[in-house]
């Protein structure tokens, strides 16, 4: 229908239109009242980006990006943190001994806010700092905000990258929609295969680690890193499969993270999108890594837990960024972030020396530390999670039994992720004399789709 | 655009040769058909059940025919029924939208005087009329032929995936293969009749919260066609609503009414901790007490019955 729609005169409004509409009911499927929220945020970033462009002055300008600013924050502080805020303000007086009753809100969360808020607010801003001129075109614009493969999880597409595909005509491209089509398949494999069989071990052990001991309480955390990156990594292959078929470009999300070989390179392979927004609209302003040692420290632990607490209206997630800020701190004062910045582990080569094997191990072991906060509820029942590490087996806590399944279909997408890490799929099994084989493989993989399909299970990062 | 339609039209039929490669190698190796079809598993005893059931003739009617949930074939053993004939093809997760299907597999091999439905009210909440577990499990696991019915009640999970299964399960029975269940739980002791012997450790105590249930009008419908079907083949139906530590509250739902029924909360046994092995599941030796109990229950139904028609 959207390709059919091409062949008009007035394709690409009709297009966008299409898209817009499509991403509404997408979007209105969850919760049709939550579209005035999406619908609001539109129109006040498009009448902000105009006034912001049009202003006289400096100051008008401000004014406006003030505006874009509070409205898109402020949606995203009531709804996503108003609870949280209640809550924190009782606990911080009962510390005192001071008792205070209040309600918490019976506050929904809209699904994929801080993903389309975070898109509009890199409008405005762009808008103000001169980077990107305003469109004129209310449709491609609720289009971008809208967009629905990646509105409810990300790619956070900047404006300066999306709007101008929107805003031109687009012809079909068959090899893009096949690229799309395999990305999205293979996404499809990430999350309900791998994720799914994994989550499922994972919440076991999770959700009461006190009757496991430390070498199971470690296999949880093995379990939960993968299911969070085939969750969220599958999620963003299927957004940017999907984008392709209807021939926009979205960015990359993942670029094979679990292959850092330390924490600076994770941050600049995992949730590209978030941590590049970050750097731009956050640590940047702040003065990123120049000025005294100090201020880089603080510019360093700001992105970091603002990062955490941009996840959830929890400590647990403040304590997840403030550890990554910690292992990254070290390297910035060293100057050692950038050592990995441009090379990819083994690069040439088949298989990874020692070295890397250790560097990759010691990361990977350190970001699994760190999930520990992320997946636990409770601040105390993470620290109770790391503390059972040290328990060993005994009749009562024996260790749990290993499910094979779950490191056969890891070690098929560590594999394939492994060919795969210099960004393009191996030139030999696009070979025509590999078809048969690759359209085998396929199939396999859409078989054991459908085959884990049956049980219904959402993506972890729609509730952020 | 064309060359891509053509290119997925290719593809598409690409998929069917792969997945008919993939049949092919379970056929012959049961590792393959375990993890890329079905684990074929003796939770429940469905293969064991319906082989005995394919023993029995039309000519041996039943006295006693039980339906329903793992509640009923862990704590209901037919045996105390003698001299009557009992027989229980109770599954796990059965609930009464299954438990229509699995009449009709019964009465292709035999007929009965009394449907006993376990209507364990729990299962009242499951989403759907047909729970896919337990379909799945009748068709991977039942002795009997996989059709009519069976396929029936798979189609009834409009799970795509489960279809398939059951196509491949058809396939299986058409040529002849037939792999021993590989997955099974060593303390539960398949004893004849449909009855599964839990040999567990009960439980010392339980705190109990409060669970309401109420039976939807679609399900309450469904109960109403298996009376009938039950009644068209000369059946009386009795409700029996199991045992459990923890009591749900209901309504009685409007298709109780005119039916008889039991409930096992009134076993004195009902409420000792020891005869269970979690807040509804029965040990060997709680499904032994209540087993003579509900025996002496559905006797004295008989007797009134027989003296009635006197």
């Amino acid at each position: 229908m959207y390709w059919m729609l091409g062949r008009s005169k007035h394709q690409l409004r009709l297009q966008n239109t299409l898209l817009v509409m499509s991403s509404y009911v997408f979007y209105g499927w969850w919760d049709w009242r939550f579209l005035g929220l999406i619908a609001f945020s539109t129109f006040v970033d498009f009448f902000a980006g105009r006034a912001i462009e049009k202003a006289i002055s400096k100051s008008r300008a401000k004014l406006f990006l003030a505006i874009s600013l509070a409205t898109n924050l402020g949606l995203l502080a009531y709804f996503k943190y108003a609870n949280f805020f209640i809550e924190s303000w009782i606990e911080a007086w009962a510390g005192v001994g001071v008792e205070m009753h209040a309600s918490s809100l019976n506050v929904i969360l809209p699904v994929g806010i801080s993903f389309y808020t975070f898109q509009t607010l890199s409008y405005s801003i762009d808008i103000y700092r001169g980077k990107l001129k305003p469109t004129r075109d209310p449709i491609a614009f609720a289009a971008f905000v809208s967009f629905f493969p990646q509105l409810v999880a990300g790619p956070i597409e900047r404006a300066s990258k999306l709007l101008p595909q929107i805003e031109r005509s687009r012809t079909f491209d068959k090899d893009l929609a096949i690229s799309g089509l395999r990305l999205m398949l293979w996404g499809m494999f990430k999350k309900v295969v791998v994720a799914d069989t994994c989550a499922r071990l994972a919440d076991k052990i999770f959700d009461a680690p006190e009757l496991y001991s430390g070498p199971t309480l470690m296999l949880g955390v093995f379990y939960f890193a993968f299911q969070i990156y085939g969750d969220f990594s599958g999620y963003s292959d299927i957004a940017i499969g999907t984008g392709r078929l209807f021939g926009i470009r979205l960015s990359t999300n993942f670029k094979f993270p679990y292959f850092s070989r330390d924490i600076a390179e994770f941050w600049r392979r995992w949730h590209i999108s978030l941590s590049t927004w970050f750097r731009d609209y956050l640590y940047i302003p702040l003065g990123g890594s120049r000025g005294s040692q100090w201020q880089v420290i603080r510019n360093v632990a700001v992105i970091f837990i603002v990062s955490g607490f941009w996840h959830g209206a929890n400590w647990t997630f403040v304590i997840w960024g403030a550890i990554h800020a910690a292992l990254f701190v070290p390297l910035i004062l060293l100057k050692r972030n950038r050592k990995y910045a441009s090379d990819v582990v083994a690069e040439g080569k088949i298989l990874p020396s020692i070295r890397d094997v250790w560097s990759m191990g010691s990361t990977f072991a350190l970001v699994c530390l760190a999930w520990v906060f992320f997946r636990a509820d409770t601040v105390s029942g993470a620290l109770n999670y790391i503390v059972g590490f040290t328990e060993l087996p005994t009749p009562e806590k024996p260790i749990i039994h290993v499910v094979y399944t779950a490191f056969v279909w890891i070690g098929i997408m560590v594999f394939v992720d492994w060919l795969q890490r210099d960004g393009s799929i191996p030139k030999w099994w696009l070979k025509r004399k590999f078809q048969p084989l690759r359209w085998f493989a396929y199939g396999m993989c859409v078989w054991l789709c459908f085959k884990n399909l049956h049980s219904e299970s959402s993506f972890i990062y729609f509730q952020f | 655009m064309k060359i891509f339609l053509s290119r997925i039209l290719l593809f598409t039929s690409s998929l069917f040769i792969s997945w008919g490669v993939l049949w092919t190698l379970a056929l012959n190796f049961q590792s393959i058909e375990t993890y890329f079809i079905a684990e074929r598993s003796e939770h429940g005893a469905v293969r064991m059940k319906t082989a005995e059931l394919m023993a029995l003739s039309k000519s041996d009617t039943l006295d006693f025919l039980f339906l329903g949930s793992s509640t009923c074939y862990r704590g209901v053993d037919p045996h105390y029924l003698h001299p009557l004939a009992g027989f229980s093809v109770c599954s796990s997760s059965q609930i009464l939208g299954n438990s229509s299907y699995i009449l009709d597999v019964v009465l292709e091999y035999t007929t009965t005087h009394y449907l006993v439905i376990d209507v364990y009210p729990k299962l009242w909440s499951d989403p759907g009329l047909v729970n896919k577990e337990a379909a799945r499990d009748w068709v991977v696991n039942s002795s009997t032929p996989k059709r009519g019915p069976i396929l029936e009640m798979v189609l009834a999970t409009g799970e795509p995936y489960y279809m398939a299964v059951a196509g491949y399960f058809w396939l299986a029975d058409l040529m002849g293969v037939d792999y021993p269940p590989c997955a099974y739980n060593p303390k539960d002791k398949y004893m004849g009749l449909g009855f599964v012997a839990s040999e567990v450790e009960p439980i010392e105590s339980l705190v109990c919260d409060d669970v309401d249930v109420v039976m939807s009008d679609e399900t309450c419908e469904v109960l109403q066609g298996i009376i009938a079907k039950a009644s068209l083949n000369g059946a009386h139906t009795i409700l029996l609503n199991p045992p459990q530590l923890c009591e749900e509250s209901f309504p009685t739902p409007d298709c109780f009414s005119d039916v008889l029924y039991i409930d096992g909360n009134d076993w004195p046994g009902a409420k000792t901790p020891a005869h269970y092995y979690d807040d509804h599941h029965l040990v060997d030796l709680g499904a032994a007490s209540y087993s003579a109990w509900l025996s002496e229950e559905l006797k004295e139904i008989t007797t009134a019955s027989a003296a009635f028609n006197d």
